[in-house]
């Protein structure tokens, strides 16, 4: 017995090690099958949904609400399949919009109440489901008159549970309804400028201030409840906190903006103060973890991010 | 070696893709002979059994490797299930009545529901899929869990029935991984297809068919089955035709009948003073022939007539013995019939000019001072004829000025007119004007073939280019992306090859991110190889903003590509189409569109809200002094049109004047067109350019200009002639022609030599429809009424389908008789060109032929053919359904079906195992596998694991033994060590039996060189001693007493080996 063996035998206890070559041969298929087993860095904690008409199942999915109350979410596709899907992403019951041969909503917001308001795009409509489908109210109706919608995008509430329609096509700008969804007043145009915005597509209120994608423009924009424009944050671009096309808005638990963009296929986090870009998600491709076409973007309790992966006919689930 | 394979490839789910088994078990036996002889020799120096272990190895590494090689596949059986509906969509439907819904289709989308929906489904993984069938078959519903009609494409009734189609469709698309089996729902009666091989297929397949029968018996109709007229009549000559009326009454039924000339109502009863544009006719049941006389036609050409038939109601006994009145005719799609007679006589010609009215005069009077003979009811292009029979009345067609697209020819215009030329022997003069040729964007059209002239010019000569970028917006219409595509190519069609174009659509990812991005960045079009690949290429995106769009349009792109602003071209324009919903340009972009000299037009395609178009695409068009079409939804083939007429906007610099005149030269030409011109001719003012067709039979007598333009071009094109004239024919640029005394005999010669030669006298010609064949019958007779035998006679046929043409050889199937037939399933005129040539000289010439297809033939039988219906359930195993019992029905019950198999290549999974026999392969031979240690480990192991099963009882011992321990101490004498006691016994206790460990199986050789341990050798002696400073002396303390203890012991099994030995 080498002194060699002798050392290795108190290593190793099964063998005996005749050769190192064999450690060299076993050492390099350990790796190959190690490299074959493990996930990739930054692939999604989960998958959601797949394509098809059915339960879980999703055409060029569009629009996702989050319900706090019930942790459960709302999404919408390209068919007005409206699907309310547990946090696991598990099929609860679904539904499908009264019309929809025009065109589809593209958006979805959970109300104070629980019910689920839509903002029916190609009818100038915004109709208010039970979460069981039932359907509570609609109101709105085709026009650039006060009340009326033209292609409407995304509703939030304030605290005093007023309703905010954005619209865009013509007639940019958010109309705001009291409780009853009577007429109050707008909020903003059409434009480039301050104050101004290009296919306003999603927005979240926080206390008094409203969030807001401003698509067209390649920007986040920032208003008070009453009208007022704070700031804009971000340009047209695909560096950390440049934009290109955001559509969908939520808010992290930290407070801080998840921002999903249609143009440039992530998802980013944004310092809701600076707008400086904290962290990034996703890249175009059709991988798990890339995104195509992303749509909107929803923020459980937990803090996981579910972005609609629109392209992919999926939804995909990122831990912050 | 079959015997073999199919032992071993039945008895196990493993199959090979590639070869046999047998062949399979062979290539190994042949490679695994080898390993074994070698293995054997090269691994003498292992052990047996690790010899045989490591050659075991190696036989399942190559057994592996064959695997992969023949391409393994495992076998999963699939107990889901996948029903495709068939169902049948085409207008026979119409006659069903009994359905339980608001329409048929309604109901079968119902029951189709509920099917999905079925609550004894066996498994939820069952699914349902549909395809709807006419004339041909589409998928309307993938096979899904849940059954969704919403997506399906929106169709026509179409005019005929492939119930075969549909069951090869659904035969091509089930998944493997299924059970399967069909549901036709259907009336039984097809119009095309080979229903009979498509059952055989599906039996193949053991594929059951069920069917749900359609169910209808159209018992009260009046049928207008057939129209007969003469197909030639001469001028001036009275004659009957027959129109044969059938009933299906069980009496005798009254109608009206009324039959139409053109547009004008035929004098059904001449005899009687005044007008009886109305008859009442008695039909019996069965078949009625009604004799209709026509007066004699004053003119030449096609003549069509249409009959119709209006019928009563009738009183029938309703079952019980007393009367019922009901009507007498149900379906009104069969009351109709058309035919025409050709009129022979002097020929007349088409003059269309797009052009003010006192202009058009001048070329129509002096054609008519010539004597040719003009169509006076048709002089604008909106009164163009729109089918190939209505052109038969012409023996030449002359456009001045004529477009191509809105304001002009259509599509089908255009196609019809070609084939008129070049298949039907009809001439053709196309004159110039700011509209016409390459300005009026009949590049890259079908009429262009015929003519002797290209649109595009040289590319020697330098004119002012235009630049146009079209945008692609079109993902969300129905086969939008198909659409976009012909958009863009027919209107790059029309440009020149120094014309720069560019197209733009959204792209979702891409260099710089997703956005609006150059598909095929602005350049010049060159021979539009480049152009029609990236088009084809293109991957419509769903466009946010138009913003976006335009300023990639003016600035180029992120990539450094030029942008419209940057262009040196003299004309550009930006076409965009889209259904509307992108957002809105800034201001500033359509600013500088207009600071640019840019215009911008919009088709807007399938909007969002129906019948408008949205604010922005006429904003956009308006701002910029653009065009905006639409809203189009429905009939995209007007989409290309439209691009083709906005790309001549960039298309002007093809158009030359000058006040001075440009001097025309005349090139020495033997044509009868070119009669007279080389005694000088007037200088124009103006043309279009053009090139003259690289063809040697192109004549070109007239040229124009310094750079020698095409003037005046002839050539024959197929079977006609064309003829260009770049120039006008009129005042604005042959002003001095219009003045000269040739004016009048220059354009009748042209006409002339253009025209269509009269028919020919020596053949008689006749098309009839049988079934859904239509039947060509040429008698050929001489001068001496003799038969002319062994010609050859062959036919161009136009069908319905304008871009249709059949073209068929006619067999002789008798004395001086030739005969051919084609297919005629769809509605319509069929109209035929014979052309024959006889072995004697001069034994040529053509004649027409032609017919009307009347009803659909989807209209023709009155009843369900239950019986193929029944018949293909039998022959397949399936059953017949009750008509819209979904709760009967039972569709995803397993009788009758096996099990689907479906291959899934495992070769990922061989190659696993491959790495890992080959890894165990190399360890067998550089391992020596310690048996003893394994032994021990497993003994530990167990110990451990048992100590968890025992736990309450070594507990107790333990603490049995602390008591103990406890008392020992308390009654112990000074200076005796417990540890000694103890520790002594358990030595002795855990001291292995040494001959267990010869008794260690697998080790070769000394297996103490390997692992050590005791052997039957001396024990070597103890290593020296060494004491440690200010160690306790021996005696004196523990560890002494330890160590001597452990002498005692060896000593005691040096005794007892040596009495073992003994």
């Amino acid at each position: 017995m080498t002194n060699d063996e002798t050392r290795m035998r108190g290593v190793v206890p099964l063998f005996v090690i005749r050769a190192s070559s064999f450690l060299r041969y076993s050492g390099f298929f350990i790796l190959v099958l190690l490299a074959l087993s493990c996930r990739k860095a930054g692939q999604p904690e989960a998958i959601w949904c797949e394509t098809g008409t059915g339960p879980d199942q999703v055409v060029y999915p569009r629009g996702i609400a989050y319900s706090p109350s019930d942790d459960t979410f709302f999404i919408v596709d390209r068919i007005a399949h409206i699907q309310h899907l547990d946090h696991k992403g598990g099929f609860l019951n679904d539904w499908q919009m009264p019309q929809w041969q025009q065109g589809k909503p593209v958006g979805l917001t959970v109300g104070p109440e629980g019910d689920l308001w839509v903002p029916d795009t190609h009818y100038h409509r915004v109709v208010v489901y039970k979460p069981d489908g039932t359907l509570v109210r609609k109101f709105g109706e085709m026009g650039t008159e006060p009340g009326q919608f033209i292609y409407p995008t995304d509703i939030a509430f304030d605290s005093k549970g007023h309703v905010f329609v954005s619209e865009y096509g013509d007639h940019d700008r958010i109309s705001v309804f009291d409780q009853d969804c009577k007429y109050l007043y707008e909020i903003g145009r059409f434009g480039q400028g301050d104050g101004e915005f290009s296919r306003p597509q999603s927005m979240l209120i926080e206390k008094d201030t409203i969030y807001l994608t401003d698509a067209s423009n390649h920007r986040l924009c920032v208003f008070k409840t009453d009208g007022t424009w704070v700031r804009n944050m971000g340009k047209c671009g695909s560096g950390p906190g440049e934009f290109r096309f955001p559509y969908g808005l939520d808010m992290a638990k930290d407070g801080n903006l998840i921002v999903c963009e249609f143009g440039n296929n992530r998802v980013q986090k944004i310092d809701k103060q600076t707008g400086k870009s904290l962290e990034i998600w996703g890249q175009a491709g059709r991988q798990p973890g890339e995104l195509a076409y992303p749509w909107g973007v929803a923020v459980d309790k937990r803090d996981r991010i579910v972005a609609v992966d629109a392209g992919n006919n999926r939804l995909q689930v990122f831990e912050e | 070696m079959n015997g073999l394979s199919e032992i071993v490839g039945f008895a196990s789910p493993l199959k090979l893709e590639y070869m046999s088994w047998g062949r399979a078990l062979l290539i190994y036996a042949a490679l695994a002979a080898p390993i074994v002889l070698l293995g054997v020799r090269s691994l003498a120096g292992l052990g047996p059994v690790r010899r045989w272990v490591a050659l075991g190895a190696r036989l399942l590494v190559l057994l592996v490797l064959v695997l992969i090689v023949a391409g393994a596949r495992w076998q999963r059986q699939n107990k889901d299930l996948e029903v495709m509906v068939l169902r049948d969509v085409s207008q026979s439907t119409s006659n069903v009545r009994n359905y339980p819904g608001a329409s048929l289709q309604s109901s079968v989308d119902d029951y189709l529901k509920d099917l999905s929906n079925d609550p004894k489904k066996p498994n939820r993984a069952d699914k349902l899929g549909v395809i709807s069938f006419k004339e041909d078959a589409l998928i309307d519903a993938p096979p899904e869990e849940r059954l969704e009609l919403d997506t399906r494409a929106i169709r026509d009734p179409g005019h005929g029935t492939d119930a075969a189609a549909a069951i090869q469709l659904a035969l091509a698309s089930l998944h493997q991984d299924a059970m399967h089996r069909l549901l036709l729902i259907w009336d039984g009666n097809a119009t095309s297809g080979d229903i009979d091989t498509a059952i055989n297929a599906a039996k193949a397949q053991n594929i059951p068919i069920d069917v749900m029968p359609l169910d209808y018996n159209v018992q009260n109709e009046v049928m207008m089955e057939r129209f007969n007229a003469p197909m030639w009549k001469r001028e001036n000559e009275p004659f009957t035709m027959d129109i044969m009326l059938r009933s299906t009454n069980a009496v005798p039924v009254t109608g009206k009948m009324t039959v139409r000339h053109g547009s004008e109502l035929l004098d059904l009863d001449p005899n009687t003073p005044g007008m009886q544009t109305t008859r009442l006719v008695t039909l019996k049941p069965g078949l009625n022939v009604e004799h209709v006389f026509v007066p004699p036609l004053g003119t030449t050409g096609v003549h069509q007539f249409v009959a119709n038939i209006d019928a009563d109601n009738v009183t029938v006994d309703n079952g019980k013995g007393a009367a019922k009145t009901v009507a007498g005719d149900t379906l009104t799609q069969n009351n109709s019939a058309a035919t025409f007679t050709f009129v022979r006589g002097k020929g007349k010609v088409l003059c269309v000019q797009n052009v003010p009215e006192d202009d058009a005069k001048i070329l129509r009077d002096a054609l008519t001072r010539e004597g040719i003979s003009l169509d006076e009811t048709r002089t604008t292009v909106d009164q163009f004829p729109t089918s190939v029979v209505e052109l038969q009345n012409y023996d030449a067609v002359v456009l001045a000025n004529v477009p191509r697209g809105p304001g002009g020819l259509n599509e089908d215009q255009q196609r019809m007119l070609a084939t008129y030329v070049h298949d039907m022997g009809g001439g053709l003069v196309m004159i110039g004007g700011e509209e016409s040729f390459g300005a009026g964007g009949w590049g890259g059209s079908k009429l262009e073939e015929v003519l002797p002239v290209n649109m595009d010019i040289p590319a020697q000569r330098q004119i002012p280019k235009g630049a146009l970028v079209m945008a692609i917006h079109s993902c969300e219409m129905p086969a939008g992306n198909y659409w976009g595509e012909q958009c863009a190519l027919e209107a790059a069609k029309t440009l020149s090859s120094r014309d720069e174009v560019g197209v733009i659509s959204y792209a979702w990812a891409g260099a710089g991110g997703g956005g609006s991005q150059w598909d095929f960045p602005l350049q010049e079009k060159g021979d539009g190889t480049k152009l029609q690949a990236a088009v084809k290429a293109m991957q419509l995106g769903d466009m946010p903003s138009f913003d976006d769009m335009l300023d990639v349009a003016l600035h180029g792109g992120n990539q450094g590509q030029k942008g419209l602003i940057a262009s040196d071209a003299r004309q550009k324009h930006i076409i965009i189409i889209s259904d509307g919903d992108p957002q809105m340009p800034a201001q500033k972009l359509i600013q500088e569109c207009n600071d640019n000299k840019i215009s911008v037009s919009t088709v807007t395609v399938y909007t969002h809200t129906p019948g408008t178009r949205s604010p922005q695409m006429d904003q956009m068009a308006k701002l910029t002094h653009g065009k905006s079409y639409g809203p189009i939804e429905s009939n995209p083939n007007q989409l290309p049109q439209i691009f083709i007429k906005e790309a001549t906007v960039v298309r002007r610099s093809l158009i030359e004047t000058d006040k001075n005149g440009y001097a025309v030269k005349y090139i020495p030409s033997i044509s009868d067109i070119a009669k007279g011109l080389e005694y000088g001719t007037p200088p124009v003012t103006g043309l279009v350019l053009t090139s003259k067709k690289p063809n040697p039979q192109v004549d070109m007598p007239l040229t124009a200009g310094p750079n020698g333009d095409p003037l005046l071009a002839y050539w024959q094109a197929g079977l006609g002639k064309a003829v260009a004239f770049t120039s006008d024919a009129h005042t604005d640029w042959a002003a001095q022609w219009v003045s000269s005394q040739m004016y009048d005999k220059f354009w009748s010669q042209v006409v002339r030599a253009v025209a269509r030669p009269p028919m020919s006298n020596d053949l008689e010609a006749t098309m009839s429809v049988q079934g859904n064949k239509a039947k060509i019958v040429v008698e050929a007779l001489n001068k001496d009424a003799s038969f002319v035998n062994f010609m050859n006679v062959s036919a161009s046929v136009v069908t319905p389908d304008a871009n249709k043409t059949e073209q068929v050889h006619l067999v002789q199937t008798g004395p001086g008789r030739y005969e051919a037939e084609i297919d005629a399933n769809d509605p319509g005129a069929y109209v035929g060109v014979i052309n024959y040539r006889g072995a004697k000289s001069g034994e040529q010439g053509m004649t027409l032929a032609g017919t009307v297809v009347n009803t659909s033939p989807e209209m023709r039988e009155l009843k369900s053919n239950d019986a193929l219906l029944y018949q293909i359930a039998d022959r397949t195993g399936g059953k017949v359904l009750t008509e819209f019992d979904a709760a009967a029905a039972n569709i995803f019950r397993r009788e009758g079906l096996s099990p689907s198999a479906s291959p899934l290549p495992i070769w990922d999974i061989l190659i696993l195992i491959l790495l890992a026999l080959f890894i165990a392969d190399v360890a067998v031979r550089r391992i020596a596998w310690d048996w003893n240690s394994t032994k021990r480990m497993a003994a530990s192991a167990r110990e451990y694991v048992l100590s968890f099963t025992t736990t309450r009882k070594v507990e107790t011992r333990q603490s049995i033994d602390a008591l103990k321990r406890v008392r020992t101490e308390g009654e112990g004498k000074a200076g005796e060590t417990p540890t000694l006691k103890g520790g002594a016994l358990r030595a002795e206790e855990a001291r292995p039996i040494p001959s267990a460990k010869f008794e260690a199986k697998g080790v070769e050789g000394d297996i103490s060189k390997v692992v050590g341990g005791a052997t039957d050798k001396p024990v070597p002696p103890l290593p020296k001693k060494i004491e440690p400073k200010g160690a306790t002396p021996e005696g004196g303390s523990s560890l002494s007493s330890l160590k001597a203890a452990k002498k005692r012991a060896q000593d005691k099994i040096r005794e007892q080996e040596k009495g073992d030995g003994q």
